[in-house]
């Protein structure tokens, strides 16, 4: 086939051998630009992936800085007391876990029951009833009082005038103001605002 | 005027008009082609010029990629790959009066209120300074690092002048934690202090940085024993503590305190102060906790063979000098009892027996004659009596004194002693199972077995109780001595020490507690010795680390010393 083009390629003009010639040209212009484009586009790419890589860097940094061994011992102290396990809570095997749940032997003392307020569904489990106890309408109050006072203490910076005239009417409110903020080292106008803003 | 002149005139004229045309006519075209070959020319131009850039484009413009991603300096981990020291690029708050164009105004907002919104931002900044330099507009930082999250708050504000540039940062995120180990990087890039010092070559280099370099350190046991000692150490008030967690089959170092400890991302002229390392460079006479070394040795030349002999107790004198104990614990004391009441007067007859070439012989064994074994750079040198030993000295160094050395050769040598009397040099490396050192042999296997029966002995009924962590089966022998001062030895200055192992049934690890000036406080039942302040720290340490490292406590399991408890009153109550 190859011979036969060669061989053919005499027969054609001139204006078509220089067109073929012209086509070529711009064909391999033409390619090369898009080779280049797609180059320029993966080097761009390559800038984006250095770009996310330091930005994963800096937020893995930040966070393994923010939960570092130190401050979650912290937390560990003031709010969740977890200890080593003793040595007792080890289990060597099924047969020892499946002793913990046998039925008491003949003659043993049965288990001590406690008195408890209100109805528990005898399935639910501990986490669950942790988060009934979340749910229920005191904690919800408590919350929505907490969120408030939290949110008037960040934003409201005002002098004490308000607390002093809310002590003058000798109302509820301002001696539950002077409650609120007893010992905190807070102004008593928060307290008073709070108050106010209250339910 | 006939019509022939007219039609001549007329043909003339039309003749010129011709002419005229036809020029211009030409010049036309020529223009045009001027033109259009001005065009092509521009064309032409513009087309070789876009192969140019297109072929340009290919080639390396800026970093290559895998250079790109390479840290600035190599990153330190831990044994489990937790990061302790890396390079990252940081935010920093940088003003820049000229961005908005020079001779401009380079801030939008007034200073005061720029100053008062940074403030807001950053409650730590001065605002009375901030606005000063805000309103002189002098180009300098604000603050050199900043929160990503601030960053984006500080763009929120509308500021063109004020940047937030990347800059490169080596970083300790957990802290304090292992400062010691770790070290810094000084300003000139190279590393100072600990690990950082060692590794600077292997973390600089670009073929190798890439990869992290793990250390022997388990992030997790390194906090609980900082955790612990600090505690620890704030209950009795002392000066400072030192704290080590090591394999006793390995050396490698699990944990290597030094408290109080310096913050290597702060360096300041307090930290400076701090970065002396209590367990590699400070040397002490760490007293009682020799004991057991001098036993062993005894042991191992036949000089201790009956468990149950009964050896005098009473005062020994040499020459003008009385060697007492701290209180009299009765005319005559076996072995199992004299390291539980921790006798200085029979393990000074134990010595004697032994004699000045066979103790000196065991104690360059275990190393106590040179630097500590290990990598880091600050490695204090023993004070070392020299090689001939008078008899009084070689009973002084039988229980501790006389021979002062860091807290990581008694480790090193408790490692040698209950791990089947192989010593191996202490690491800070991440070995893998094949890289474990030979070591050499100190003690024979027999003499280690024996120990770690009188080592469980001690603390299940002697001095160690409070740190006889349940089910974990620590085993360890507590020292306090008293600091050498001007003129002799301080009677209020003590250096308390707890050395243990744990499980005494198989060892895997050795703890080592120690408290430098301790004082007797309500925790620690107003009492100034080791059994009351450094062994309650281990008792508490072991359960933390243990689950960790893989040592599971049970209350049905210990080393047998069946053959022991017989001999010794005290055990069978």
């Amino acid at each position: 086939m190859t011979t036969i083009r060669i061989a053919a390629l005499p027969t054609l003009g001139r204006a078509a051998r220089t067109a073929l010639v012209l086509v070529a040209a711009v064909a391999a212009v033409a390619l090369t630009l898009r080779v280049n484009a797609v180059r320029s586009e993966v080097h761009w790419l390559e800038r984006r992936i250095v770009q996310v890589e330091q930005d994963r860097l800096l937020l893995e940094t930040e966070f393994e800085t923010r939960s570092s061994q130190r401050q979650l011992a912290e937390w560990n102290e003031v709010e969740f007391g977890f200890r080593a396990p003793s040595g007792d809570q080890f289990i060597d095997d099924g047969t020892q876990l499946a002793a913990l749940g046998a039925d008491p032997a003949r003659g043993a003392p049965s288990p001590i029951r406690l008195a408890r307020g209100g109805h528990v569904e005898m399935s639910s489990g501990a986490l669950t009833e942790l988060a009934r106890a979340l749910d229920s309408d005191a904690v919800q109050r408590g919350r929505q009082q907490f969120h408030r006072a939290v949110a008037l203490l960040a934003t409201s910076d005002e002098s004490d005038e308000e607390a002093g005239r809310a002590e003058q009417g000798g109302s509820d409110a301002a001696r539950l103001a002077r409650r609120l903020t007893a010992g905190t080292g807070t102004a008593a106008a928060y307290g008073t605002r709070l108050v106010r803003s209250g339910p | 005027m006939n019509a022939l002149t007219l039609d001549r005139a007329l043909g003339s004229g039309r003749v010129q008009l011709v002419n005229i045309r036809r020029e211009s006519l030409a010049r036309a075209r020529q223009r045009l082609l001027l033109v259009a070959a001005f065009f092509m020319f521009v064309a032409f131009v513009a087309l070789v010029r876009l192969v140019f850039v297109g072929a340009d484009a290919g080639a390396a413009t800026g970093t290559p990629l895998a250079q790109a991603l390479l840290p600035a300096r190599g990153e330190i981990t831990d044994r489990n790959g937790v990061p302790l020291a890396r390079a990252f690029p940081a935010y920093s708050l940088w003003f820049n009066p000229d961005a908005m164009g020079e001779g401009q105004s380079p801030l939008v907002d007034t200073p005061v209120r720029v100053a008062a919104r940074l403030h807001a931002i950053f409650p730590d900044l001065d605002e009375e300074r901030l606005r000063a330099q805000l309103a002189a507009g002098r180009a300098g930082y604000l603050r050199r690092r900043i929160l990503p999250e601030d960053a984006n708050r500080v763009h929120d504000l509308g500021e063109i002048a004020l940047e937030t540039p990347r800059e490169m940062d080596r970083h300790y995120p957990q802290g304090t934690l292992a400062a010691h180990v770790l070290g810094y990087v000084g300003a000139d890039g190279h590393g100072r202090l600990g690990m950082e010092q060692v590794l600077d070559a292997r973390l600089r280099d670009p073929a190798r940085r890439a990869t992290p370099v793990p250390l022997s350190i388990d992030m997790r046991v390194q906090g609980a024993l900082e955790d612990e000692l600090e505690r620890g150490m704030k209950l009795v008030a002392a000066q400072g503590a030192a704290g080590i967690v090591l394999d006793v089959d390995t050396g490698e170092v699990l944990a290597l305190a030094s408290m109080p400890e310096f913050n290597p991302n702060r360096l300041d002229a307090v930290g400076a102060q701090l970065m002396f390392n209590r367990v590699t460079n400070q040397v002490y006479e760490l007293g009682s906790t020799f004991k057991p070394l001098t036993i062993a040795a005894a042991i191992d030349a036949g000089v201790v063979r009956d468990f149950g002999a009964r050896w005098d107790a009473t005062p020994v004198r040499v020459g003008r000098f009385t060697i007492n104990d701290s209180h009299p614990l009765g005319s005559t004391l076996n072995i199992p009892q004299m390291l539980m009441h921790s006798s200085n007067t029979v393990t000074a007859r134990v010595a004697d027996e032994l004699g000045p070439a066979r103790l000196r012989q065991t104690m360059i064994d275990l190393g106590m004659n040179q630097r500590p074994a290990i990598e880091l750079p600050a490695r204090g040198y023993p004070i070392w009596p020299g090689d001939n030993w008078p008899r009084l000295q070689n009973m002084t160094i039988g229980f501790g004194h006389g021979v002062a050395v860091t807290p990581l050769h008694l480790a090193s040598a408790y490692a040698a002693m209950v791990n089947g009397g192989i010593w191996r040099p202490a690491t800070m490396h991440k070995l893998a199972p094949g890289e474990v050192p030979q070591g050499r042999r100190v003690f024979k296997e027999s003499t280690s077995s024996r120990m770690r029966q009188l080592l469980r002995m001690t603390s299940r009924f002697g001095t160690g109780r409070n740190a006889d962590a349940p089910g974990y089966r620590v085993g360890g022998k507590t020292g306090s001595a008293e600091k050498p001062g001007a003129g002799g030895y301080q009677r209020s200055a003590i250096v308390s020490t707890f050395a243990a192992a744990f499980p005494m049934d198989r060892p895997r690890y050795v703890v080592i507690a120690m408290l430098d000036e301790p004082r007797g406080t309500v925790a620690s039942s107003y009492q100034r010795t080791a059994a009351w302040n450094a062994a309650p720290i281990v008792g508490r340490l072991v359960p933390r680390i243990g689950p960790i490292l893989g040592v599971r406590p049970d209350e049905t399991r210990d080393v047998d010393i069946s053959d022991l408890v017989p001999l010794v009153p005290e055990a069978q109550r």
